[in-house]
């Protein structure tokens, strides 16, 4: 048997060997996936991933334990080994003419998504009945509905029950719309290094080690990733069930919404869909011809509304138009400075946020009596009652809660039909514009309204009754409760 | 009753299968060469004919065979674990090879330490096809182990050594594939795990694993498969 002992010269070259066989190309193939998965490579990256591949000691995280090497005992049975089963192996020659130092070692140093994983521990521990998952905790609609569902499910199984996860990111600007005490994981694996493809793999961890009864995907990528993954076995463990909204476009106009790019493909393994409005689920349905069990599936949930207020009778002027929403082009914000244009007499006073380029393009040439007040966290700390109507201007939307609290607080609504809204506000309950993209119907709506005291007071108090019936607390749980929906206990 | 029985489970390796036949013999006359008795047993599970042609040869040389119908890794293991009267079990695939002295070094390391104990190689060395790579099998009683980590990958392949009442009591579960459940052995190695039985390493050894452009590990991956099965913690 001949010992293959390298000389010195011999090591650097198998080095570069190694280098250039094993480890670039290795890195390369790393990278590439995270470019097809996440669309973007900050030039950081590379240098990182390779410097992290070829010093695997020197840029670790914080937490992270020291990399392991194979001992020299292993690496002289390995060369030991080698030699004597290439004779019959054509698959061990190649290891000849590389370094066996240099070859990557699994486990390595400890990954992000061990780190995240470590870190979640503490919040395992307790049993989890039902698990809600949401990409982040801002201030938006669908987290209102995924708080709502969070409440009824500890109003159901008592509180410490039901475990919230933020899977896409660490943004947790919200956390003051949590119940006290709420269980709230944030799958977080240090200086921003997990992929998209460890969430997925911390998500199905999660669904093994906890076992709920039932999860609930409320726009959680990884949600929806893993359920594409893994929903058959994933179907097997627990109740799976996720809310859609609306469509979604990105800057192209290109559809991005989850029920366009994946609802098809899981369906068959969730137990129910979620919308807070019928129209976009009956849509749904007539688009792909669902059979009647998958049918059977799609449920609208009419979320909670806060109880009714009286209206309060503000002063007679100036006449104040209240808008609030996201500073996006789904939310029509751009139609504001027109229409303020149109109506000098009315002041606009419009609370929302967005992207800084986004907000500057939208309201570029507003006149005086429109005000941007800027973000706000509750619809109650906006003072419906010193106000004469409720403006919203959504080209696409489900059925947004904000509309909700300005129907309980008494407001009259002027709204485009956007979406679920139409299962709301109708010629009785409000005033309608059918054509959304044009400045001049929202402005013939609002002085219609302004001309009417009457029809307003009596519209409004007919959408607050509305609202008042059909969006309680005990209505949106048994919708969640019904048939093997996300809060149904028959037969867990 | 021998001291260790060698399970090898073969089913459309072929030609290659050969060189894992071997090595566990190699391996067997070596302990033998120690008074260490040695049994190989091979479990053919729906192997196909190119692997078939390979037992008489085998049976001439010593190996018991069996057959079986499973069509599952883990159960094909289960059977020909409980027909083979041994003291201790090594398991060994139809296409993967052991280096020089695993059954004596583990054998030794298992006859000092009577705990209930599953024992690893320091190291496995995958080759074949995509890159090469190390596996470093962790020692649960290394003070960096962290058992919570067996959730998200699984950190011992199934050529281990181990007491074989270890897996007369907890036996491989199958596998179902079509249902999205996978990694017999990882599932094994969690159940253990959750049963009290430590895994260790016995330093200095090493195993060489092949990696195939089409496995069962690959099949599973593609399969989006889970390890934990419905009706198991």
């Amino acid at each position: 048997m001949r010992r293959f002992l390298p000389s010195p010269g011999t090591r650097l070259r198998l080095r570069l060997a190694t280098l250039y066989r094993v480890v670039l190309p290795g890195v390369l193939e790393g990278l590439a996936a995270r470019m097809r998965r996440e669309g973007r490579l900050p030039p950081s990256l590379l240098a990182r991933a390779l410097a992290r591949r070829l010093f695997p000691g020197l840029m670790r995280c914080k937490g992270e334990a020291a990399p392991q090497r194979p001992s020299a005992e292993v690496i002289a049975a390995a060369r030991t080994a080698i030699a004597r089963f290439v004779p019959t192996e054509p698959d061990l020659a190649r290891l000849r003419d590389l370094d066996l130092n240099g070859l990557l070692v699994v486990p390595g140093p400890i990954t992000a998504r061990g780190l995240a994983w470590r870190r979640a521990q503490p919040l395992l521990e307790a049993p989890v009945r039902r698990m809600i998952l949401v990409p982040w905790l801002g201030h938006g609609g669908a987290e209102r509905v995924a708080l709502n569902a969070f409440r009824a499910a500890e109003a159901q199984d008592g509180p410490g029950r039901t475990l919230l996860v933020v899977t896409d990111s660490r943004r947790v600007e919200a956390p003051g719309w949590l119940p006290e005490g709420a269980r709230l994981l944030v799958l977080e694996g240090g200086e921003g290094l997990l992929l998209m493809e460890d969430r997925v793999a911390l998500v199905a961890a999660l669904v093994q080690r906890l076992r709920p009864a039932a999860v609930l995907n409320v726009n959680s990528r990884a949600g929806w990733e893993a359920l594409l993954r893994h929903g058959r076995p994933l179907s097997a463990l627990t109740r799976l069930s996720a809310y859609v909204f609306c469509e979604d476009h990105d800057a192209l106009g290109r559809r991005v919404d989850y029920a366009y790019l994946h609802l098809r493909a899981v369906l068959p393994h969730l137990a129910a869909v979620y919308s807070d409005h019928a129209a976009f689920l009956d849509a749904f349905a007539a688009a792909h011809a669902l059979p009647p069990d998958e049918r059977a599936k799609l449920r609208p949930v009419p979320q909670p509304a806060p109880a009714p207020t009286p209206p309060l009778a503000p002063p007679d002027k100036p006449f104040r138009v209240l808008w609030a929403g996201r500073i996006t082009a789904q939310k029509g914000p751009d139609l504001l400075p027109a229409i303020a244009r149109a109506l000098p007499g009315m002041r606009f006073e419009v609370h929302g946020a967005g992207a800084r380029d986004e907000v500057r393009a939208a309201l570029r040439g507003a006149p005086p009596n429109l005000t941007l007040h800027g973000s706000f966290g509750d619809f109650a700390a906006l003072g419906a009652g010193r106000h004469h109507a409720f403006l919203y201007t959504a080209r696409w939307d489900g059925l947004p809660n904000v509309l909700l609290e300005a129907g309980a607080a008494g407001l009259p609504i002027v709204t485009s039909l956007a979406g679920g809204i139409g299962e709301l506000v109708s010629d009785a309950t409000g005033w309608p514009v059918a054509t959304g993209e044009d400045p001049a119907a929202y402005v013939a709506a609002l002085r219609a309204l302004r001309a009417d005291p009457a029809a307003a007071t009596a519209r409004a108090a007919r959408l607050s009754a509305l609202i008042a019936e059909r969006h309680s607390v005990a209505a949106h749980a048994a919708a969640l409760r019904a048939g093997s929906g996300f809060l149904w206990d028959g037969a867990s | 009753m021998s001291e260790i029985g060698v399970i090898l489970p073969v089913h459309r390796e072929g030609l290659l299968a050969e060189a894992s036949f071997a090595c566990a013999l190699d391996a067997a006359r070596a302990a033998a060469g120690h008074g260490i008795g040695v049994t190989i047993t091979v479990v053919a599970d729906r192997a196909d004919a190119a692997t078939r042609a390979l037992l008489p040869g085998w049976a001439a040389r010593g190996a018991t065979l069996l057959e079986s119908e499973a069509g599952d890794l883990g159960l094909a293991r289960n059977a020909a674990i409980a027909a083979t009267p041994a003291r201790f079990i090594a398991l060994l695939d139809g296409d993967d090879l052991w280096a020089e002295g695993w059954l004596t070094a583990a054998l030794a390391a298992a006859r000092a330490d009577p705990r209930r104990i599953v024992w690893h190689p320091e190291a496995s060395l995958y080759f074949g096809a995509g890159d090469p790579r190390w596996l470093l099998h962790p020692d649960m009683e290394h003070p960096e182990f962290d058992p919570a980590q067996l959730w998200l990958r699984n950190s011992w392949n199934a050529l281990c050594f181990a007491p074989r009442e270890i897996f007369l009591d907890i036996p491989y579960r199958p596998t179902d594939l079509s249902g999205g459940f996978g990694y017999e052995d990882w599932n094994w190695n969690m159940n253990t795990l959750r049963q009290g039985v430590l895994h260790k390493v016995v330093p200095g050894t090493l195993h060489l694993l092949r990696q195939k452009a089409v496995s069962l590990v690959r099949s599973t991956a593609a399969a989006g498969a889970l390890v934990i099965q419905p009706g198991t913690g």
